[in-house]
């Protein structure tokens, strides 16, 4: 068969998956087709008494509904289809059936665990509902099921979150019955067929304890908080709540005709085409340089928020500064940027030095002062070591081939850009025209190995992000000119779906870099708002003192305007439409694909909205009438002829 | 045969409860050690023994840059095991042709019921009876050790030895936890026996710290072109009648002055045991006197008077305490850059314990 393996030993059964669809096991249909067979022969064969399901792949026990093939179908299709599936689970469920997993169990995979009787697990395997990122709920009855095992805290935590858990939790909430090491695992099956009968009366026995378990939900509620905002998450938790309320009154086949009708609805929606778009990317990308990273040493000239990329990853980080002041100061950042998620070894890599002399290294990343000078200094000192092989900057202002000039060596010179947050996934790699290619390749290996996502750019002033980043934050500069308050601002984007508003990202990159990128993007002082100037000339490089504290600034700027949501609305969110039109119109990529997913991971654009060519796509009208109506208010807004080109071709 | 200390550093000496709190053994020693092998040249896989004053060496490679496959040799950790990790390490050079070494020593002391050692404090009572020391004598040397260290403190001496760490309150840790001892207030201080001139003051406590070196023979430094921070000529470590308890230094550096044709003159500074001021100065009594000579030392002689101006010039355990295990390799460290900071050229380490066992190593610059 093409997608199962299945073999009978005396009375046990072995069924194993082992899809066609690449190297991880997903539900297909004809998979679940050919399950629907099997099950049929082994119903009939009355010798048999236990049924292993087992995986084929390495680290991939199975991963869900497979999502593209049902999209392209009618919706009573899907229907029925999933109602075959919801049978076919049932009767698994009726046999003496053991899931023995090897690897990731997401979604429909988990579901189909919970069906099965019992379930043995080795230490790698990791289990949750990771189709909730991408705004899908649990379809094959894991709404229901987990709800009755795991209490409602729980099962809204594990279902609305999307995080994974591994196999000591998953046993620990009474999810998998077993957890080995995986070298032990066919002796821990042995032991179990052994032992049945005697596991049979514990597992009775703990079930009754578990419908008492607070102790246990306690734990995962707070598994749940831990790892992940709900930025890319659409699902709200009340979502979820009021679906229990509802499954509580219903009988099975009620629940599974409200889950599978949910599943359908949901499916075909903007949104889920949008965050499948942009998970499809992810993966692509991290595929792409999924290799062994030829660097491992690496070494750091200034800033924190890159030491905290390195925490917790593979590579050996050594942080260079001036004095020992500076050290206990990135010490004390890390840990607050750490926050719940510091542990004790996850700084183990990290060491720290005061002097410029460094014998171990593969890479260099200089993250200093933006100040031109100071920076090829530092370079030409780093060349004259002979230990130093690679050097990469996160130089934002200059350009990778303005700092490379007075250089010998200009071949192992890159640029690095770091977005501003941590939670902007992307990073920008620039190589100049003496970058050798496998440089590039290496040094987005790393990236990826950072859990973050590189992007090639080409070596324009501002890169990619800065030059529809930076015009985004002078209009709203510009709206502080006209008198609107800042803090409204920031509302108001945040509530559109942005991750940070405006002023928070001010915050992070300080006023003055920002005029200086804004210079050497374009080179006239008379467009700046006047906002910017006074405020640096008055000392004020931020406006929020911390989270909760805002900075009076009206001793500067006169703010009296009462906001006007849509107005501030339009102009940003068109402000990032023009110049990313803009970048496109000048040819440097071409994919529309692939700048949405800039949009999502390099400036916080939601991605449930999926970035701006999809946003054009989903209100074509709309669009073009407001871009109209904006380049006449404002010649700010001058790429209305690139817009008309594109709604006019884009499907 | 010399051999080459290419470089050595060490934390600073504190409490654990303030110093060092939430830090375990590994972590502390990991700071130092990751620092020494990333500020030298050598590559991490050439380092080929790996020798530790704790059981926990295998944990800290793992962690380590250190290849896996090194080999670790561990000594029992007391108070001694510092000098027996340099003897024995200079031992595998000369037999088993270790090129590179790596010597760590770390101790983490908890229970504060052990600050001071009871034996210690039999120790120095015996001393205080066979060589006649008053009470004064006592708390105007460990005043004075407080006021060498107190002295050289300020004038940065100690800056190139210690590596700071971070401790768990992400606060650097760059300077000793030295007590402040003066003479009118120590002189009320009550005896901690009844009957007796030992007091809190006079008697050094136990610490917490770590140090870290890398060792190497004089041929394979100058092979590899290394400018080492110093070399140890020669190295001793032996023990002696129980009788000798507190005073073994004196009979080692006589062991070792006479095995090396050394007079008192050829050396530039000594560092002498200081777990508390009785076997501080009942060793430099013991080494001019002729009483002494007469009973414990083979060709009868006394070494003569040590210039009291050369002996633990920064101060010592009395006023940073004593750490089990470091104390002697900070001892040696901080000779040798003493000696490179002075323009010196000759060094005499040397300790003991409580139970007659003493060692004694020749440190030489040049």
């Amino acid at each position: 068969m093409q997608n199962i393996d299945y073999s009978v030993n005396r009375n046990i059964a072995e069924v194993i998956f082992n899809s066609s669809k690449g190297d991880i096991n997903l539900f297909s249909l004809d998979l679940l087709y050919e399950l629907n067979n099997i099950l049929g022969s082994i119903e009939d064969n009355k010798n048999i008494k236990f049924v292993l399901f087992k995986s084929k792949k390495v680290n991939s026990y199975n991963e869900g509904l497979y999502l593209k093939e049902l999209l392209n179908m009618h919706n009573d299709e899907i229907k029925s289809n999933l109602i075959m599936v919801h049978k076919v689970f049932e009767r698994v469920s009726k046999l003496n059936s053991i899931a023995i997993i090897n690897g990731r169990c997401y979604n429909g995979g988990l579901e189909f665990i919970l069906a099965c009787k019992y379930k043995i697990a080795t230490k790698n395997s990791s289990f949750g509902f990771t189709h909730s990122n991408i705004g899908i709920l649990p379809t094959l009855g894991g709404s229901y099921k987990l709800l009755s095992m795991l209490g409602i805290d729980t099962s809204i935590n594990m279902i609305s979150s999307g995080n994974t858990i591994d196999a000591k939790e998953a046993y620990s909430l009474n999810i998998i019955d077993e957890y080995c090491d995986g070298f032990y695992l066919n002796n821990v099956i042995d032991s179990f067929l052994k032992n049945f009968q005697s596991y049979n009366d514990v597992k009775k026995k703990s079930l009754l304890e578990n419908n008492f378990g607070l102790y246990k939900s306690y734990k995962f509620f707070k598994v749940g908080k831990e790892k992940k905002s709900t930025y890319n998450n659409p699902i709200d938790v009340t979502n979820v709540i009021n679906m229990f309320k509802k499954c509580h009154k219903l009988d099975t086949t009620q629940k599974m005709n409200h889950e599978i009708d949910r599943f359908i609805k949901v499916l075909k929606s903007n949104e889920v085409k949008n965050l499948m778009a942009i998970s499809s990317l992810e993966n692509e990308t991290i595929k792409k340089y999924s290799k062994v990273s030829k660097f491992k040493f690496i070494d750091m000239f200034g800033n924190s928020d890159l030491a905290y990329s390195f925490a917790n990853s593979e590579f050996k980080l050594r942080v260079h500064y001036k004095n020992f002041d500076k050290i206990e100061k990135l010490y004390k950042d890390l840990r607050l940027m750490l926050g719940d998620n510091y542990k004790k070894d996850c700084l183990d890599n990290m060491t720290y030095s005061v002097n410029e002399n460094i014998y171990h290294s593969d890479l260099v990343i200089e993250s200093i002062k933006e100040e031109y000078d100071d920076k090829v200094k530092l370079y030409k000192e780093l060349q004259k070591q002979k230990f130093i092989t690679t050097i990469a900057t996160n130089s934002s202002v200059y350009t990778i081939s303005d700092l490379v000039k007075e250089l010998d060596n200009k071949n192992n010179f890159i640029g690095l850009h770091f977005m501003p947050f941590n939670d902007f996934e992307l990073v920008e790699v620039v190589p100049t025209e003496f970058t050798d290619e496998k440089l590039v390749d290496d040094i987005c290996t790393v990236v990826v190995k950072m859990q973050k996502y590189p992007m090639i750019v080409n070596d324009t002033s501002g890169f990619l992000i800065n030059r529809i980043l930076i015009p985004f934050i002078l209009e709203a500069l510009h709206l502080l000119d006209e008198g609107f308050s800042y803090d409204e601002i920031d509302t108001v984007i945040e509530e559109f779906g942005f991750k940070y508003g405006p002023f928070k990202i001010i915050n992070k990159i300080k006023l003055d870099v920002i005029k200086k990128i804004a210079l050497s993007i374009d080179s006239k002082k008379e467009n700046l708002p006047k906002a910017l100037n006074s405020l640096i000339e008055s000392g004020q490089k931020f406006f929020y003192k911390n989270k909760k504290t805002k900075i009076n600034i009206k001793k500067f700027v006169k703010t009296n305007k009462n906001i006007d949501s849509d107005i501030v609305e339009d102009r940003l969110i068109y402000m990032i439409i023009n110049e990313t039109l803009n970048y496109y119109k000048n040819g440097n990529i071409n994919d529309y694909k692939i700048l949405d997913f800039a949009l999502v991971k390099g400036i916080g654009f939601p991605p449930s909205k999926g970035g701006i060519f999809s946003y054009i796509k989903d209100n074509k009208t709309t669009v073009l009438e407001k871009m109209e109506t904006l380049s006449k208010e404002n010649n700010r807004y001058n790429s209305l002829e690139v817009l008309r080109n594109i709604v006019n071709n884009i499907n | 045969m010399r051999f080459a200390v290419v470089d050595a550093i060490r934390t600073a000496v504190g409490k654990k409860d303030n110093f060092f709190k939430n830090i375990d053994r590994e972590s502390l020693s990991l700071t130092v050690i990751k620092e020494i092998l990333y500020r030298n040249k050598l590559n991490f896989d050439e380092y080929n023994l790996f020798i530790s004053n704790n059981n926990i060496s295998k944990n800290i490679i793992f962690r380590s840059e250190l290849d896996e496959r090194i080999t670790t040799c561990t000594i029992h950790d007391n108070k001694l095991s510092d000098m027996l990790s340099f003897t024995t390490a200079m031992d595998k050079i000369t037999i088993n042709n270790k090129n590179v070494v790596l010597v760590s020593g770390i101790c983490l002391n908890s229970n504060i019921s052990r600050e001071i050692d009871n034996s210690n404090i039999c120790v120095s009572e015996k001393l205080i009876k066979d060589f006649n020391i008053n009470r004064l004598e006592l708390d105007r040397c460990a005043v004075k050790s407080y006021e060498k260290y107190k002295k050289s403190l300020d004038s940065g001496a100690f800056n190139k030895e210690i590596f700071p760490i971070i401790n768990s309150n992400d606060n650097l840790v760059i300077h000793d936890d030295y007590r402040k001892l003066a003479l009118n207030i120590i002189s009320e201080d009550k005896s901690i026996l009844h009957n007796c001139s030992v007091t809190n003051s006079n008697i050094s406590h136990k610490n917490s710290g770590a140090f870290v070196s890398i060792l190497m023979s004089e041929e394979e430094a100058k092979k590899r072109n290394i400018k080492p921070l110093g070399y140890i000529s020669d190295y001793l470590y032996r023990g002696y009648p129980l009788s000798l308890a507190g005073v073994a230094p004196a009979v080692a550096i006589k062991d070792v002055l006479r095995k090396n044709n050394l007079c008192l003159n050829d050396i530039d500074l000594f560092e002498i045991d200081e777990s508390s001021s009785s076997i501080l100065i009942s060793n430099i009594r013991a080494i001019a006197s002729k009483k002494f000579a007469k009973d414990n030392f083979i060709d009868s002689t006394p070494v003569g008077n040590i210039d009291e101006s050369i002996v633990n010039i920064n101060g010592g355990d009395l006023t940073i305490g004593s750490v089990d295990g470091v104390s002697g390799g900070r001892m040696l460290i901080h000779s040798l850059y003493e000696l490179e900071r002075r323009g010196l050229n000759r060094a005499i380490v040397t300790l003991g314990n409580n139970f007659a066992e003493a060692s004694c190593m020749v440190l030489e610059i040049e």
